[in-house]
């Protein structure tokens, strides 16, 4: 039988080691990206990696919400996102930032999901926010920076897929639902959109959603007094309660349980016209996908009397996009996708990668308006931002076959020509490092005078360099001028 | 190849679970030898590779994931709510046939407004509109979580706690609690009331073991000290509740009275059913059958028996009971783990 000290301290589900090439590769992807970002004008902050669980329970998505990891210690979780952090930052900065403010940030960011093996639990985000500034442009700009990062990144034809939260909401709305289900309606509808089911499925859940509210509703008519008189009924109802509950366990009172009650009985009487409209609603809905074009016409057709605003928003984007010079050909709007729309309040997007596997989704945004003062903010409250997942991007990129970033030769290695030149040898290896150039120094007494069959070696002497070539062995003369300009004009004719 | 020796098996030290199986075991033959119930450790008699220890039940899921222990035994509830993290820990038998209780949701009973889990949705969003938090203590955060979060509740704060959680609705530390029941008193006497749709899962003591250990073990094959006990657990599994029953009768009222009397015990239950003729020792020509039936349905069938020619009818206990069309748990537990068995 095993012995808990013999056994290999095995890595944490969902973590990875980025060794040297992995990370170089890794940290090239991620430098393009946030050179990108600074050079469209985005400042680069680092919010805290531990956080308040409660800053992500007042508003984060239900897909983040199932899967903060939380910190043994009450209350605190590593963060699972950037947006809530910086908001909160925006909002209670001792000095207001100007607006709009641009701001760009990269780490770690984690989720537990313990159902599924192949999800990382550490994974990286680089990303960016602006913060008060108005849609459509500003929704405009963030889109447009998002793909032209991704082109820097090697990926040009990108698809970006643009949804928008708002579609549901103006539907639900229209249903006669208590705005309490219908906010939870959203949510819960959220996430088989989010993995890509079915119309079928969107359905079936706002059926039994709704079948299971008139069941709960339907169980409540025993207790309804005889009355017909909506007052009286109000008012027995309320005596009985009373009666049977002089003293209410429990944190909600009487009046609360009592008022829900009411809601929920108004709610059993929701016409079946009226969800069944809902229903197709939701099917027509997760239909409408395609290009800007033929979307936005059919909207328009299906669903102008119902969802004007999100029309008229959904338009104007396209048109912004357009003076941004964004290919139209490479927008797809798609209304079935409901990625974090309990998040996002309207405009939501995510880029895709075409690779031989498929689409592979690399980031993800959209517009949360409202999140500021959700959590406490009176300052300005729009916001608009996505984030790409650098471990998702590097993988699209080796799924298309991208030549990994060339990772940077094997270090000049300096040895002491003979034991006696130990200080010539140090000093040779400072300037270099001074020049900018990676050096091994290597005084390893059984190691002195030696060349390396991987890497270059330069053998220092008293007043005299040879350069030893790692392939055949052979030796050249050289200097420290000569080395260092060399070693620059590679630099610069490198990409 | 490695061989598992001893194979430790962790039982719950004390309670309904302890009581259980030491019981089940010593009826299935591995009588379980332990002098005091202060001592962890015991061995079984005339079975020398296996090794009991005794622990509490929430820690056997950790050593059986760990394969500290191949085998143990605990509530399904509990192996269930740390399931994800123990991955090395699979179930083997998930009724063990007592210790039955579940997990529920558990609601103020004044609340009369919440009838079904899906008011819960309602009400929780209804709660961060308000900028407050709904809270639920429970012992079983996660398995609370994924329930939760299946039935669209997204918006409340788990308390995990250890106490008596009946009182935390009442104490204002939490709105709901989620928590075990088997008859629902408790719940009832604090003034809390379970709602439709609010059972998380059924649970009974249930017999878990560690994946690498268990493939080492079933490819022993099954003549191996693993086959051997869980088929006895078979055994005991089969014969619980039920009797041998042995009905003679003579045919007075007819040469087809034995099978009037087969088809009437085969209707209330009685399987494996055997008819045969006998002797008595007057010389007189009998039938005999012989059946396994449920102990409470014998003596509700005397009377017609005895009407149908029955002379005598006795019940036995039995111990172990086999059946060949059945599979046992050491078969399943072969095509689950996917092993060839050589002479299967």
């Amino acid at each position: 039988m095993r012995d808990a000290s013999e056994s290999p301290v095995s890595l944490v589900r969902g973590t990875v080691e980025a060794l040297p090439e992995e990370f170089a590769r890794l940290a090239s992807l991620e430098s393009r990206i946030l050179r990108s970002f600074e050079l469209s004008g985005y400042a680069r902050l680092r919010p805290p990696i531990l956080e308040r669980t409660e800053l992500h329970e007042r508003k984060s998505g239900v897909r983040i919400l199932a899967r903060l990891d939380r910190v043994a210690q009450e209350g605190v979780c590593l963060r699972p996102e950037f947006t809530a952090g910086i908001v909160r930052a925006f909002s209670f900065a001792d000095e207001a930032p100007r607006t709009p403010w641009r701001v760009s940030y990269c780490g770690p960011v984690f989720r537990r999901d313990e159902a599924r093996d192949d999800r990382l639990r550490e994974f990286h985000q680089v990303g960016v926010e602006l913060i008060g500034a108005d849609r459509p442009w500003a929704d405009a700009e963030v889109i447009a920076l998002a793909d032209a990062s991704l082109a820097d990144a090697g990926i040009a034809d990108g698809v970006i897929r643009i949804g928008h939260a708002g579609l549901i909401r103006e539907i639900l709305e229209s249903s006669e639902l208590p705005t309490a289900t219908q906010v939870a309606l959203v949510e819960q509808l959220s996430t088989p959109a989010e993995e890509a089911a079915s119309a079928e499925h969107a359905r079936a859940i706002f059926r039994g959603r709704i079948e299971a509210q008139l069941a709960s509703a339907r169980r409540l008519e025993p207790a309804r007094p005889a009355s017909d008189s909506a007052d009286d009924s109000h008012e027995g109802a309320e005596q009985l309660f009373a009666l049977l509950y002089p003293e209410p366990s429990g944190r909600r009172s009487a009046a609360e349980i009592m008022d829900r009650l009411r809601t929920k009985r108004r709610a059993s009487r929701v016409s079946a016209a009226s969800t069944e409209a809902v229903e197709d609603a939701l099917e027509r809905m997760a239909d409408l996908h395609g290009s800007a074009t033929v979307v936005l016409d059919r909207l328009t057709t299906d669903f102008g009397s119902r969802a004007p605003r999100t029309i008229a928003a959904l338009r104007e984007l396209v048109r912004a996009l357009e003076d941004r010079g964004v290919d139209l050909g490479r927008v797809v709007i798609d209304l079935g996708f409901g990625r974090g729309i309990g998040f996002y309040s309207q405009m939501v997007f995510v880029l895709l990668a075409p690779t031989p596997a498929g689409l592979v989704e690399v980031c993800g945004g959209g517009r949360y308006d409202g999140l500021a003062r959700e959590l406490g903010g009176t300052r300005d409250d729009r916001g608009v931002g996505f984030a790409f997942g650098l471990e998702r991007l590097d993988e699209a990129l080796r799924l298309r076959g991208a030549e990994a970033a060339s990772t940077d030769r094997a270090p000049l290695r300096v040895v002491p020509a003979l034991a006696s030149d130990l200080a010539a040898a140090r000093t040779a290896a400072e300037t270099l490092r001074r020049a900018g150039i990676a050096i091994v120094l290597e005084l390893d007494p059984a190691r002195v005078g030696r060349a390396d069959d991987r890497a270059e070696t330069l053998v220092v002497g008293a007043g005299s360099i040879e350069r030893v070539d790692p392939r055949d062995g052979s030796r050249t003369p050289t200097n420290l001028h000569d080395l260092i300009s060399r070693q620059h004009d590679e630099a610069i004719q490198r990409p | 190849m490695t061989t598992i020796d001893p194979i430790r098996i962790a039982l719950p030290s004390k309670g309904h679970l302890h009581d259980g199986v030491v019981k089940m075991l010593e009826t299935a033959g591995y009588k379980v030898k332990r002098a005091s119930e202060r001592q962890y450790e015991a061995e079984i008699a005339g079975q020398r590779r296996f090794h009991v220890v005794f622990m509490r039940p929430t820690d056997i899921v950790t050593q059986v994931h760990e394969g500290r222990c191949a085998l143990g035994v605990t509530g399904y509830d509990l192996y269930a709510e740390r399931a994800l993290e123990a991955h090395d820990a699979g179930v083997v038998v998930r009724d063990l046939g007592y210790a039955g209780c579940r997990l529920v949701v558990a609601v103020p009973e004044s609340w009369v407004d919440v009838t079904h889990i899906v008011d819960l949705a309602d009400l929780t969003t209804g709660f961060k509109e308000q900028g407050r938090t709904f809270r639920v203590s429970t012992k079983y955060p996660h398995l609370t979580s994924e329930y939760f979060h299946r039935l669209g509740i997204y918006y409340y704060q788990v308390i995990d706690s250890d106490g008596a959680l009946e009182l935390h609705p009442t104490l204002g530390i939490a709105d709901i609690i989620v928590d075990l029941t088997s008859s629902g008193t408790t719940l009832k006497e604090n003034r809390l009331r379970e709602i439709e749709g609010g059972t998380i899962v059924e649970s009974a003591a249930c017999l878990i073991g560690h994946v690498p250990s268990l493939r080492l073990l079933a490819s022993e094959g099954d003549r191996g000290d693993l086959a051997l006990l869980l088929d006895a657990l078979d055994g005991v599994r089969n014969s619980e509740g039920r009797l041998l029953l042995e009905v003679v009768g003579e045919p007075a009222l007819g040469p087809d009275s034995a099978d009037r009397a087969a088809a009437y015990l085969l209707a209330r239950g009685a399987r494996h059913l055997a008819v045969g003729a006998v002797r008595d020792t007057d010389g007189v020509d009998c039938w005999r059958i012989t059946a396994l039936i449920s102990a409470k349905m014998i003596t509700p069938s005397r009377r017609e028996l005895h009407r149908l020619g029955a002379r005598r009818i006795v019940g036995t206990p039995t111990r172990l009971v086999f059946d060949r069309d059945e599979p046992g748990i050491f078969d399943r537990l072969v095509d689950e783990l996917g092993i060839e068995l050589a002479n299967r």
